[in-house]
């Protein structure tokens, strides 16, 4: 059971959730009022499928922001795990089939580039900012050489299968999904990783007089944030059939747009997977839904600006004390 | 005679070219309070930190029942049986009580890696139950009081129990100094408590204090250990005397002042403040210390945070030379020549990382401006004779302002509001909390030239002495009204009429 | 062969050679080299540098999609040997021409042009060093493939289309040949349209939402490009559709024409972009080695002309798999032939 801060009933008041979790329950009701096909089966299929990767993504960032830093290297290290898969499995470049050995092998380049930001910021004070824009940068000129202007069609008509699949009316990314949101929940609120992090976030000076190993954590969350991003971008290649050097094009601003819409602050100390989740799936309701509605594609940007500015707004409106610090 | 249980031998330490430790021995025995007092800056933190394994001491060596001990880290200090409670406390505001009273050392509640929620709140309140405390293990630290916190505190260093051998050695730095009375009395009813089931080394400001719990008592003075006093020998005036090196009188010397007939500077009237405060009426005059009595809870920091523009009364009036004012923001007080000097210097006073000369302008550099740029000749001069005149140490104007002492530091805070001109109120929260008796005595005297020069004082304080010895009036707060008002002229009031109208 | 050789040996004096022939760099400026249409623009430029002996002073700028980088770029590169210098560009944005072209006039430098320009600008306008530009004719080719893409549906049903990046030509022409065609076809309906960026991974989930939105209303999918149609096609295999929706394209890339042979795409255009990337590399080379006049001297139709394309369908398609050799391309790298693609004037 997550820790309780309340007495009663008010245990399950926790605001951090319905917070994010009725504007998103606010803006299907409106779009499906502004067009009934909104509101079909189908199309929650869709959003759940739509939702499927970014969400992947937004539990691994999740860690990150709330020890109080960033990762940046979310599109490079996608881009090198597709990539990777692409190659490794039956393709048409190399003559190479590993098959689903090959699917767990090409998830090692996003843990080893999650270690490698890890100790970039503990061990070479690197701030993560930095860091991780660094190392976004070498993951995507890899994925780059490795694509050369002839990106390997994946032929292995398994993975292709599952990525564009459905199992009991689900598609199996939006189980992958919920299976990794599952894990993060887990590691957040019952291992020492997921307590240790939110304690980092909001006092590493404390943390670290406390004795705790911090920079242990630390290179754990970066870890977990690169192995996510990289099953994402395996994931995406399922999807599409190729290794794409494009494949995580505008992922990390949006994943990191949909932690902060659900709550989790980006100063540390704060959140959760839950909430970085329910970020998620406004961003994926809310293309979705301007696409229903017709919002011509010119609008659809200042749209989603707009939307994304009013729901900070209202995350943050408890906490607008003229005095309070904000950066 | 009691086993000894902790030796430091000959130890030294020095930072740079300062001389922190100089060859100190104490010894501790089993189930006794030692108490360690001494000047700020006579090496009582670095000798704790020593200790707990956050700095290695150059020479000398620290014997645990025979055993030497090499600490790295504060982890290795509990694992040897030695727990700190911290002066600035270093709970983890984010994680519940259970977390933070068990952390690191979760033991059984954790199974393979996951926590099993019941099991650590259960450890929690056991050791929670040592200290007869009913906070409950779920609650978030962060939403705790300071006193509560200190309390978790307690039990995150009692749980070392579980885990040693034999009874841990318990260090406190400072419990008392950020307390009010009532707290105070609990905290030492705890040390008692805790003399039963491990050895306390009690370090503090407070002489009577460490007269009332401990057993024997060290006194530390430039790095050394210059004395040592049992039981029978204790005495407020030989303790000074050692601390200082010179002979003292009481620490804040009252003074006979006469009552001033003067017109009154700031009026209040019928201010409410929500649950904090209501209908709280007074004057204040000018060159008068009024001083404001009460515990935690009475409401007299959210006055005085509301006089400066902090926070928003529901209703009421402030009234300053006549005039109504609002005060929406702190710019608003300053501008109206309301200066305030918080109760946690390092929070809300001073800013660290700028020097000495940074910190003193900060709020009137449009004084110090000609045209659009800075005239930094003329800020240099101002703050060096303001160095000068208030005896701050060391004293180049671009000293980081976190190196100074705490007293330094507060002389630093009052400066600031008297560098472009004289402000008209000034709001003293706890100014003389943290600091040593040569501090105290130059702070004091500062605040009474203040008052003499016409300024009006706003002063809450913590200890008895420092009320009476500077306020002309004293008003007591009790639960968010005046419960008592002790007018200027006549006798001083006792102590316990004064906690009388607090509790 | 013969041709060849007196083309080579007979006109090698038009006019005086301006560079020595190891002097001469070669550059080709374009977006990214991801895709398979900019990786062959590459291709072509470095299959022409090999025959002309040039491969080692072939240079290739990438500007990732900012153009004020791709005019740095040709910027940082003049500050040496700029008037043995020729750029073969393929513009991020049409506004990026201007401050390229004025860059060759000042530094000496010269330059051919690709695609698309801002109005009111040619080369024949006072701009010596602009040696040409290769236009394409968006319109042409959005028409081409909208009216294969009528027939398959018969005539009549909805349409989705996606669209490149707004701020392009050709996104524009292409997307107005559809309109164009859609005018004289009222039985079809265009039933919504999307910009993807010109990119797969954005058309994907369009193309999903736009499955649920309108379901079996969608009897044709148009692209502004292949890698879009690709995109949507493996939305629509996801759904059990592919091959059963007839989906169309531009660019001629390797994997369209693979989903043309297998039924699952109908048609696509090439522009051959073999030819793109080496073409105005070829021209400059004859000009600089005084084997073709200076440009001044050349006629306004040869200086901006429109470029031939291909429609790729499935009874052509066989002929479009594979690598090209040079040896396909060489006839129209010689300088007598430089024209051989020009189908009319484009302005």
């Amino acid at each position: 059971m997550e820790p309780q801060y309340r007495q009663g009933i008010l245990r399950f008041a926790n605001w951090q959730l319905w917070g994010p979790g009725l504007a998103l329950i606010v803006l299907c009701l409106g779009f499906s009022l502004a067009e009934p096909r909104f509101a079909s089966v189908e199309n929650f299929q869709v959003i759940a499928d739509r939702s499927a990767i970014p969400l992947i993504l937004a539990v691994g960032m999740t860690f990150v922001v709330l020890q109080g830093a960033i990762d940046l290297s979310t599109e490079g290290v996608m881009a090198a795990c597709s990539l990777t898969v692409a190659m490794l499995i039956l393709n048409s470049r190399s003559g190479l089939d590993l098959g689903w050995l090959g699917v767990v092998l090409a998830l090692l380049p996003g843990l080893a580039i999650g270690f490698l930001n890890g100790l970039l910021v503990t061990r070479l004070r690197v701030p993560s900012f930095i860091a991780t824009l660094g190392a976004w940068s070498v993951a995507l000129g890899l994925a780059m050489l490795v694509s050369g202007g002839q990106p390997p069609l994946i032929q292995d008509q398994s993975l292709r299968a599952f990525g564009l699949g459905r199992t009991w009316a689900v598609s199996n990314l939006a189980l992958v999904a919920c299976l990794v949101l599952a894990f993060g929940y887990v590691l957040q609120n019952y291992t020492r990783f997921g307590r240790y992090s939110l304690a980092i976030g909001g006092g590493e000076d404390q943390a670290r007089l406390s004795g705790l190993p911090v920079d242990r954590y630390k290179v754990a969350a970066f870890a977990v944030s690169g192995l996510l991003a990289g099953l994402a971008g395996v994931l995406g290649s399922a999807r599409i059939g190729l290794g794409h050097v494009d494949i995580g094009l505008g992922q990390m601003l949006a994943t990191i747009t949909a932690v902060v819409i659900g709550g989790t602050s980006l100063s540390g100390g704060r959140g959760g997977v839950l909430q970085s989740a329910l970020g998620t799936l406004i961003l994926a309701v809310l293309a979705n839904g301007m696409i229903f509605i017709g919002v011509t594609p010119d609008l659809q940007k200042a749209v989603e600006g707009a939307i994304i500015l009013s729901a900070s707004l209202i995350a943050t409106w408890r906490l607008r004390s003229r005095l309070r610090i904000v950066r | 005679m009691r086993q000894t249980v902790l030796r430091v031998e000959r130890v030294s330490k020095s930072f740079g070219g300062t001389r922190a430790l100089d060859d100190v021995s104490i010894e501790i025995r089993a189930r006794e309070v030692v108490g360690l007092v001494g000047a700020n800056g006579a090496g009582k933190s670095t000798l704790l930190k020593t200790l707990c394994g956050l700095c290695q001491p150059d020479s000398g060596r620290i014997v645990l029942r025979d055993k030497v001990l090499g600490l790295k880290g504060i982890a290795d200090a509990a694992n040897a049986g030695i727990g700190m409670v911290f002066q600035e406390l270093s709970l983890l505001p984010n994680l519940s009580v259970a977390e933070n009273i068990l952390l690191g050392h979760e033991g059984a509640a954790l199974r393979c890696g996951f926590y099993d929620w019941k099991a650590l709140r259960a450890l929690a309140a056991a050791q929670l139950r040592k200290l007869g405390s009913s906070i409950s293990p779920s609650a978030r630290t962060g939403s705790l009081s300071f006193a509560e916190r200190q309390m978790i505190e307690l039990a995150r260093v009692l749980a070392i129990e579980e885990r040693a051998q034999n009874e841990p050695v318990i260090l406190l730095d400072e419990p008392t100094s950020m307390l009010d009375a009532a707290h105070i009395e609990a905290v030492l009813a705890q040390i008692e408590n805790l003399r039963e089931r491990s050895s306390v080394l009690f370090v503090t400001h407070r002489l009577d204090e460490a007269l009332r719990v401990c057993d024997r008592i060290y006194v530390l003075s430039d790095g050394r250990c210059v004395a040592q006093r049992g039981r029978k020998d204790f005495s407020i005036a030989d303790l000074q005397q050692h601390m200082l090196g010179r002979e003292l009188g009481v620490a804040c010397p009252a003074q006979a002042r006469p009552a001033r007939q003067a017109e009154s500077r700031l009026s209040v009237r019928a201010l409410c403040c929500g649950n904090s405060y209501r209908g709280i009426s007074f004057d204040l005059s000018d060159g008068e210390i009024l001083g404001i009595a009460g515990v935690a809870g009475s409401g007299r920091e959210s006055l005085c945070r509301a006089l400066f523009g902090i926070e928003q009364p529901d209703s009421g009036e402030i009234v300053l030379d006549g005039q109504p004012v609002q005060l929406g923001e702190p710019a608003d007080a300053v501008r109206l020549g309301i200066g305030y000097v918080p109760a946690d210097r390092d929070a809300e006073g001073i800013v660290a990382g700028l020097g000495i000369l940074e910190n003193m302008t900060l709020a009137h550099l449009g004084g110090l401006c000609r045209g659009p740029f800075l005239d930094r000749a003329r800020e240099k001069a101002l703050v060096e004779g303001w160095i000068a005149q208030l005896r701050i140490a060391p004293g180049a104007a671009q000293t980081p302002a976190r190196h100074l002492s705490g007293g330094n530091q507060q002389k630093i805070v009052l400066a600031k509001w008297l560098v472009a001109g004289s402000p008209k109120i000034l709001i003293l929260d706890h100014p003389l909390r943290g600091l040593d008796v040569g501090a105290k005595m130059d702070i004091t005297r500062l605040i009474r030239e203040l008052a003499q020069s016409g300024i009006g004082i706003l002063l809450i304080a913590d200890t008895y002495d420092e009320l009476t010895a500077l306020s002309d009036r004293i008003i007591v707060m009790k639960d968010g009204v005046v419960s008592g008002h002790f007018p200027a002229g006549g006798t001083k009031p006792s102590e316990l009429q004064i906690l009388e109208c607090m509790v | 062969m013969a041709i060849v050789l007196s083309a080579l040996g007979a006109q090698s004096s038009v006019a005086a050679p301006l560079c020595e022939k190891s002097q001469i760099r070669l550059v080709n400026s374009m977006r990214e080299i991801a895709q398979p249409y900019h990786a062959n623009l590459d291709k072509g430029g470095r299959l022409f540098a090999r025959w002309a002996g040039l491969e080692q002073r072939y240079v290739l700028q990438l500007n990732q999609g900012d153009s004020d980088k791709q005019v740095s770029l040709m910027r940082g590169l003049l500050s040496t040997n700029p008037k043995c210098t020729i750029f073969n560009v393929e513009p991020n944005s049409d506004p990026v021409i201007k401050p390229m072209v004025d860059t060759a006039n000042r530094s000496g430098a010269w330059i051919v042009t690709h695609w698309a320009h801002g109005e009111g600008l040619h080369p024949f306008d006072g701009n010596p060093q602009w040696v040409a530009h290769v236009a394409v004719n968006s319109l042409d080719a959005g028409v081409a493939i909208s009216k294969i893409l009528v027939d398959a549906m018969g005539g009549k049903g909805g349409i989705v289309a996606l669209q490149g990046r707004l701020d392009t030509d050709p996104a524009r022409k292409r997307f107005a040949g559809l309109q164009q065609v859609l005018k004289d076809h009222p039985g079809i309906q265009l039933l919504d349209q999307q910009s993807a960026n010109w990119d797969r991974t954005a058309a994907f989930p369009v193309m999903q939402t736009w499955l649920a939105k309108y379901g079996s209303q969608i009897k044709a999918v148009w692209a502004a490009n292949d890698d879009m149609a690709l995109g949507a096609l493996e939305a629509l295999r996801a759904a059990g559709l592919a091959g059963k929706i007839p989906v169309v394209g531009v660019d001629g890339i390797p994997e369209a024409i693979d989903a043309i042979v297998k039924g699952e795409m109908n048609a696509t255009v090439s522009s051959d972009a073999y030819y793109q990337g080496s073409i105005g590399l070829a021209m400059g080379v004859c000009v600089l080695t005084g084997q073709v006049p200076l440009p001044k001297a050349w006629p306004n139709e040869r200086r901006e002309f429109y470029l031939k394309l291909q429609v790729i369908t499935k009874d052509n398609a066989g002929q479009f798999r594979g690598d090209p050799q040079a040896s396909a391309y060489v006839p129209e790298w010689d300088c007598a032939n430089l024209w051989s693609r020009n189908t009319g004037k484009a302005f």
